[in-house]
């Protein structure tokens, strides 16, 4: 009996690690991870000696075995399952709030990252030849403190914004005031960071009150909702399968704006939605089709060429801001580094607005650009 | 390669059983030389010439010593084993506290030594202390030399114990390389304790340690429950780790055919500082009393001698952890602290109850990981917060305290042998069906552990 079982213990084990082994070689390898968002490491064929001395090809190696384990999602998710079992409420730094909504957790920024971004945008707004202004988008943790998981440690994002507001020589935009009135609607995701075209809205009416020009009234829009089986990156990166879905919705028809995409490098003529993004995971690249350096957003209508220097909490804004402007421009500073101030001048805007999310803002080191 | 890795488990794992039980029995050694020099190249590259230098070294002055001892010739062998000794030291000296000398020196204005920038090859504190101890024994007659070098480098190269031990002394294994029993029953028992490693580290170690990752930086606003909570989660997060690691060494040796020796015997039970140095890493404790301790005359000396003997023995050993001066302080507080429970303390503590006794040997046992922990001197700080110096609570502390209850309940209830005692007591039938089951299940549950730190988003482009 006792024989029985450890031949038994012996093959479970054996045929476990064998089997997983195997399978990372013999499935066929994954390109992209969809719920991770990035590229998955190849294996590599290229065996030279210095890449073995270097240690190159052992790292690859190392990293194909990992990316390449059979039913990883499954096993991510089932870590999740656990963790929450085991009576956390959050999991690979994202917390599991009420009413379904996930938050990513916010270290406390680096003043050393922050604060040069921050002389950036003041040595543009005393540069440049048009008004600038300046937003910072909190995070959802922010503005639905109530949903957040009670004592959870994230950054204290109003200090850190009210802090950027204090020293910037820039018209402050109050993002999170503005949110915090709303913050009984549907203006986050609750499995995604971004905001969502609500959200964006409000946003939107912030700039225009503040540019003088005439506020949108949400309850005049023709709202449409595109899809119902949005899963964002909180999600993905939570593993919290578990939890069920966004909406996402639009509020201004494509027809009328003219949109010219740099999504390849070189300027393209492009539809502002992106029905084909619906069908993959990363949903939000519904808006404009995804990164890209510049985007420019074009309409008959009367009013101010404005140009956004902005993170991707732009994509979903950038629709609606249109309504009101005969130009919009986009800059991307992680994929576009031309002056700024140049660009300006070139192209005759008439406002500049400064628009980022907590975490590109407090993290990112291309703001600095800016100020070029 | 870190044993907690998919392509360790699930890649050299597999092949190192299928080649090594396919081969004959005659060659497995050289099978399992080759396989960790493999698994040292994998994690090290260049350096594992230096763990063939040390082979080297010691494989020949065994020989020599032998030779020079049977030819009667004593001074001879006994400067072999000096000359061994002082190249295994000078190696591990170079690379794990040159630059620590050196900066050290260079803070008081001495430049002479430059600061190299040296990189630390992961294990040599515990390899060079395995080849230094052949040697000995070979001179002590403890150990009869051994006369094949692959042999000796499989000894000294052995993948499951080489880069976090157990230190095993060549005695304890000689045999063993000549021959071994492998048997299904083996195996077995080698993938429980496997398992229970494993599970160690992943489960306990790992999630535990979050908290002290938040703690150790001393946050603002840290409260005496969140100072405490940090470092009794870094108390348990440290002994499951490391004693996963030599469960994990021992069930992987055992796989093989090996039977090394128990390195932790449930430390955190310990009544006394004494017991918990008898319970806690004994491989390194018993190597320090051999080769440090007895030699230098152990407790058969005047008083006086005895205490520089033991502060000589700890300075050494807090600095083996590490070359840093937190390691050396926190040997030399166990130092202070084993002189006065044996010459002062002793005979009082021995009247209170034994509850008492845990107590406060756990709390000597915390603060020692405080000063453990903290390497740039923060732990003064720390310990203030800890004994009343801040808010008593604040609401981060209180979200950890109740996200890892369960988690410190298991940490504590597993610090004891209150489960394995609970097994014991199923009847054999189920205990080994029960076996079967958390074997399949731990197996689950690990890899799912393991695959989820592999996994990493990347959302920067995405905001």
């Amino acid at each position: 009996m006792k024989k029985i079982q450890n031949i038994l213990i012996t093959l479970i084990f054996v045929g476990f690690i064998g089997l997983m082994g195997l399978l990372t070689f013999l499935l066929p390898a994954k390109r992209f991870s969809e719920n991770e968002n990035r590229y998955l490491q190849e294996f590599p064929t290229k065996i030279t000696v210095k890449k073995i001395m270097d240690g190159s090809f052992i790292e690859k190696f190392s990293d194909y075995a990992s990316d390449h384990v059979p039913l990883r999602d499954t096993w991510v998710h089932m870590k999740a399952a656990l963790e929450r079992a085991s009576g956390r409420r959050e999991n690979a730094g994202v917390l599991l709030g009420e009413e379904d909504t996930l938050f990513m957790i916010q270290k406390d920024p680096d003043p050393g990252i922050y604060e040069r971004n921050l002389k950036a945008v003041n040595k543009l707004t005393e540069s440049c030849s048009v008004p600038v202004y300046f937003g910072l988008i909190p995070t959802a943790a922010s503005v639905w403190k109530d949903r957040v998981p009670g004592g959870a440690i994230t950054a204290d994002e109003d200090y850190y914004i009210d802090l950027m507001n204090q020293g910037s020589k820039a018209t402050a935009l109050d993002v999170s005031g503005v949110l915090k009135e709303h913050a009984g609607e549907y203006i986050f995701y609750r499995t995604d960071h971004h905001w969502t075209s609500l959200g964006a809205l409000y946003g939107t009416n912030l700039i225009l009150e503040k540019l003088g020009l005439e506020t949108i009234d949400p309850d005049s829009l023709n709202w449409t909702r595109v899809s119902d089986s949005f899963y964002g990156t909180s999600w993905s990166r939570s593993g919290a399968f578990w939890i069920p879905p966004d909406e996402i919705w639009t509020c201004v028809p494509e027809e009328g704006i003219e949109f010219t995409s740099w999504i390849t490098g070189s300027p393209k003529i492009s539809t502002v939605y992106h029905p084909e993004m619906l069908e993959k995971k990363d949903q939000y690249s519904y808006f404009l089709g995804g990164e890209q350096g510049l985007a420019v957003l074009k309409t008959d209508h009367q009013g101010p060429k404005v140009l956004l220097i902005r993170d991707s909490y732009a994509d979903s804004l950038s629709p609606i801001l249109a309504m009101r402007c005969s130009e919009v421009h986009m800059f991307d500073m992680r994929y576009n580094k031309m002056s700024v101030r140049d660009y300006i001048e070139e192209n005759e805007i008439d406002y500049c607005v400064i628009l980022y999310g907590f975490e590109t803002y407090f993290t990112g080191s291309d703001i600095v650009l800016i100020g070029r | 390669m870190v044993f907690s890795t998919p392509v360790f488990l699930f890649c050299y794992l597999t092949l190192v059983l299928a080649v090594y039980y396919l081969s004959p029995v005659r060659v497995r050694n050289l099978v399992l030389f080759i396989a960790s020099l493999l698994f040292y190249f994998w994690g090290e590259q260049i350096y594992f010439l230096i763990m063939i230098w040390s082979t080297a070294i010691d494989f020949t002055h065994g020989l020599l010593v032998d030779r020079w001892k049977r030819a009667g010739k004593l001074r001879l062998a006994k400067g072999a084993v000096a000359s061994s000794v002082i190249m295994n030291l000078a190696l591990l000296f170079f690379f794990k506290y040159w630059d620590f000398i050196a900066a050290s020196l260079q803070s008081i204005g001495i430049s002479f030594m430059p600061v190299l920038g040296i990189h630390l090859p992961i294990g040599i504190s515990f390899y060079t202390f395995q080849t230094m101890s052949y040697t000995i024994d070979v001179y002590r007659g403890d150990a009869r030399p051994q006369k094949s070098i692959l042999r000796f480098g499989t000894y000294v190269t052995l993948f499951p114990q080489l880069i976090a031990g157990p230190i095993i002394k060549y005695k304890e294994i000689a045999d063993q390389l000549e021959e071994r029993t492998h048997s299904f029953d083996r195996f077995a028992s080698g993938v429980c304790i496997f398992m229970v490693g494993l599970s160690k580290k992943l489960l306990l170690a790992n999630t535990l340690g979050r908290i002290w990752e938040i703690y150790k930086v001393m946050p603002q606003g840290m409260s005496v429950l969140g100072a405490w909570l940090g470092a009794i989660a870094f108390t348990f997060q440290i002994y499951f780790d490391f004693s996963g690691y030599s469960d994990m060494a021992i069930g992987l040796g055992r796989m093989l055919g090996f039977e090394f020796l128990k390195n932790f015997n449930y430390p955190y039970t310990a009544v006394s500082v004494t017991d918990f140095w008898r319970r806690w890493h004994i491989s390194l404790s018993t190597w320090f009393r051999d080769y440090l301790y007895i030699p230098l005359g152990g407790n058969r000396v005047r008083p006086a001698r005895w205490v520089l003997n033991l502060m000589i023995v700890w300075a050494v050993t807090g600095l083996w952890h590490g070359a840093s001066w937190n390691f050396m302080f926190w040997g030399l507080y166990y130092g202070i602290l084993l002189v006065l429970e044996k010459l002062v303390l002793g005979k009082y503590l021995e009247k209170l109850p034994s509850f008492l006794r845990h107590l406060l040997t756990m709390l000597i046992v915390v603060v020692g990981w405080v000063l453990f922990g903290l390497e740039n001197g923060g732990m003064p700080a720390y310990l203030k917060v800890m004994f009343g110096g801040g808010p008593l609570l604040d609401p981060g502390a209180l979200y950890l305290l109740r996200s890892y209850l369960p988690a410190l309940i298991a940490a504590a209830v597993g610090s004891t042998p209150f489960v394995s005692g609970l097994f014991e007591k199923i009847p054999e039938e189920g205990r080994g069906f029960l076996r079967l089951i958390l074997v399949a299940g731990s197996l689950a549950v690990c890899t799912a552990y393991l695959v989820a730190d592999t996994y990493n988003p990347f959302l920067y482009f995405r905001f």
